[in-house]
């Protein structure tokens, strides 16, 4: 580019800068629509983002090839799962599980010898609940195959349950009564998990407040049913396949118990948020759109007001070309500065909500550079239009009529 | 400076073709002061406004500087302005939102320039030739009318051009105010400038080195 454009381009930039500080309200009002979609836009942003991630930290936790076979509850009370069901259920579908855990699960009081007390859910459970749920040890360790066999009076605590009833901080080795009898802690988990509402289904809303005990023996050998059977497949596509002969099984041997699949509710969560992302994308569109036209409002309305400064500077030498860019630059400089507003305030209210709610929040730059392009987009767009109106105002007409 | 032969202007009307300038033939040299009176609707500004490349001839030759502008696109013809062409207006029109030294400077947007800083220093050279240096980040709404007048010859100055067209300049001011523009331009054109001034003061138009009447599209005594 010549340098004398460069120069013009500056000049035009510059000012349209003086333009819009002499005529602040004038700006500030016609930018507002732009400042509050490019805001509405960052937000979305964020809490998509946030959505996003949570949803992946839960899917990340669960596995994507978790199948749980959940005891139904009915109107005559819970139906446990009937262990031979899951004995011939493993047997039919070895070679496609990586693992599998049984799980009894009951709600318990606990007691510190400290006098610390709490109800909890307790899960009886072996190791590989772990794997499968992908839970970080803080300190000590989880149930082992040993505790197991020999029965033994351990239990695993969650991050939150040990810090309800060891306040000081003390855990591992500590004794802990579930309901009559005398645990030593063994292990401590880290925080972990999802807290989303949607997943309730998967019982993980108390997931912090949990007491891991070993799998009672006993009750296997002697059949007692289980509450909870959790498998882990070894690819998700081959979850698909044994979730249709589960299926089968159930409904022939007509266990109560249901499937769940937490891939599945995690897609339908996913599949309710994008359609409610789609409809606040729309609306932030809508409000950009109501920009861009409050933007070309003020942009006619300047090209009929400055006639005579239009017609001047076709008479010391603009071409149509230079008023056309002129004010082009004009509504870009505009809309630039409504955008980069409308960034400020869609990260302060993001914050403001981070901090106000427990809602998840991505602060992610990509927002602010597409809040921004599409500010200045919107700016190029709506004032095109009254920059050619610009370009075709007649000299001679205009200088005649402010003479 | 100035040379054409049988220029003539018409407007497509309802009717006939609406004649308002008709087979003009004059000269203009350099360092020569034209003034050109005539009544409303003679065709002076007409006549001002095609010598200005803002509008074109029907028909003639107009030669400026030695080139034929009649033939020349949109783009050159903005060339010729910025670069030839210095105006001044009856009111004098300037950008609200820019100072002063900005306005005068504002012909140098439009040119070969690429200097913006050398562009201000130039602008505020002149405002100082027309007795306004100190004024040169005001506004040009905090200016009278006289000094209004006396920054808007400034600004036609600014790319050296070698012809002045003056459309009624003196026409909004004050004695005091007329004695000083004019003082202006005379000085100018004994610097060499060619100044083509229409007027309707014959005391003014008396200022001139040539006088000229246009009635009814036909020039007079040129």
């Amino acid at each position: 580019m010549p340098d004398a454009m460069i120069k013009r381009l500056q000049a035009d930039l510059l000012n349209a800068t003086r333009l819009w500080r002499t005529f602040r309200s004038q700006a500030l009002l016609s930018a507002l629509g732009v400042v509050v979609g490019v805001a509405g836009l960052v937000i979305l942003i964020a809490v998509g983002g946030g959505a996003k991630r949570e949803l992946e930290a839960a899917l990340g936790s669960l596995g994507a090839g978790a199948v749980l076979i959940r005891s139904d509850a009915d109107a005559t009370g819970t139906r446990p799962v009937e262990q031979r069901f899951v004995d011939r259920a493993l047997t039919l579908l070895g070679p496609q599980i990586e693992a599998s855990a049984r799980v009894q699960s009951t709600t318990v009081h606990a007691t510190t010898a400290q006098g610390e007390t709490g109800d909890f859910r307790r899960l009886a459970t072996e190791g590989s609940y772990r794997e499968i749920f992908r839970l970080r040890l803080y300190a000590g360790r989880f149930i082992t195959a040993h505790d197991i066999r020999e029965a033994q009076r351990v239990c695993v605590l969650t991050w939150e349950a040990a810090r309800r009833l060891f306040p000081n901080g003390q855990v591992l080795g500590q004794q802990l009564r579930i309901d009559g009898d005398w645990h030593t802690v063994v292990g401590w988990l880290q925080p972990s998990g999802s807290q989303l509402p949607e997943l309730n289904a998967l019982n993980l809303a108390d997931i912090n407040l949990r007491i891991y005990t070993p799998l009672q023996v006993r009750t296997v050998v002697t059949r007692t049913p289980l509450d909870e059977v959790v498998l882990k497949f070894r690819s998700e596509a081959r979850m698909s396949s044994a979730i249709e002969l589960l299926q089968r099984m159930l409904a022939h041997n007509e266990e109560s118990a249901e499937l769940i699949i937490p891939i599945e509710l995690l897609r339908q969560q996913q599949a309710t948020q994008s359609m409610f992302q789609l409809f606040l994308l729309a609306v932030a569109g809508l409000m950009l759109v109501v920009g861009g036209v409050g933007i070309m409002n003020t942009m006619i309305l300047n090209v009929v007001s400055r006639r005579p400064e239009i017609g001047l500077r076709i008479a010391v030498g603009a071409t149509q070309r230079d008023i056309v860019q002129q004010f082009v630059c004009e509504a870009l400089v505009l809309a630039a500065a409504a955008g980069a507003a409308g960034i400020l305030v869609g990260y302060v209210v993001v914050a403001l909500i981070g901090w106000g709610t427990d809602w998840s929040m991505a602060f992610d730059a990509s927002a602010a550079v597409l809040g921004f392009t599409v500010a200045v987009t919107v700016g190029g767009v709506f004032g095109g239009y009254p920059a050619l109106l610009a370009a075709s105002v007649s000299p001679i007409e205009s200088l005649r009529r402010a003479a | 400076m100035i040379e054409v032969r049988g220029l003539s202007k018409s407007y497509a009307g309802p009717g006939a073709p609406l004649m308002v300038l008709r087979d003009l033939s004059f000269s203009l040299g350099e360092g020569e002061f034209l003034s050109l009176m005539g009544s409303s609707g003679a065709g002076k500004s007409t006549l001002l406004n095609v010598l200005g490349c803002l509008d074109t001839a029907t028909q003639g030759s107009y030669c400026l500087a030695g080139t034929e502008v009649s033939g020349l696109s949109p783009r050159e013809l903005a060339q010729v302005r910025n670069r030839d062409i210095g105006f001044v207006f009856q009111s004098s029109h300037f950008v609200d939102y820019l100072d002063l030294a900005d306005n005068v400077a504002l012909p140098g947007t439009y040119g070969d320039s690429d200097n913006g800083a050398a562009d201000r220093e130039r602008a505020v050279g002149l405002l100082d030739s027309v007795g306004l240096g100190e004024r040169q980040d005001h506004r040009p709404s905090m200016l009278s009318g006289g000094e209004r007048q006396r920054a808007a010859i400034a600004r036609a100055l600014f790319n050296n051009p070698g012809l002045l067209l003056a459309d009624e300049p003196t026409g909004n001011l004050d004695e005091d105010n007329v004695h000083n523009v004019l003082a202006i331009f005379r000085r100018l054109n004994r610097e060499g400038l060619a100044i083509l001034m229409v007027t309707h003061d014959p005391q003014v138009a008396a200022q001139a080195g040539r006088q000229a009447r246009l009635d009814d599209g036909v020039l007079i005594d040129a």
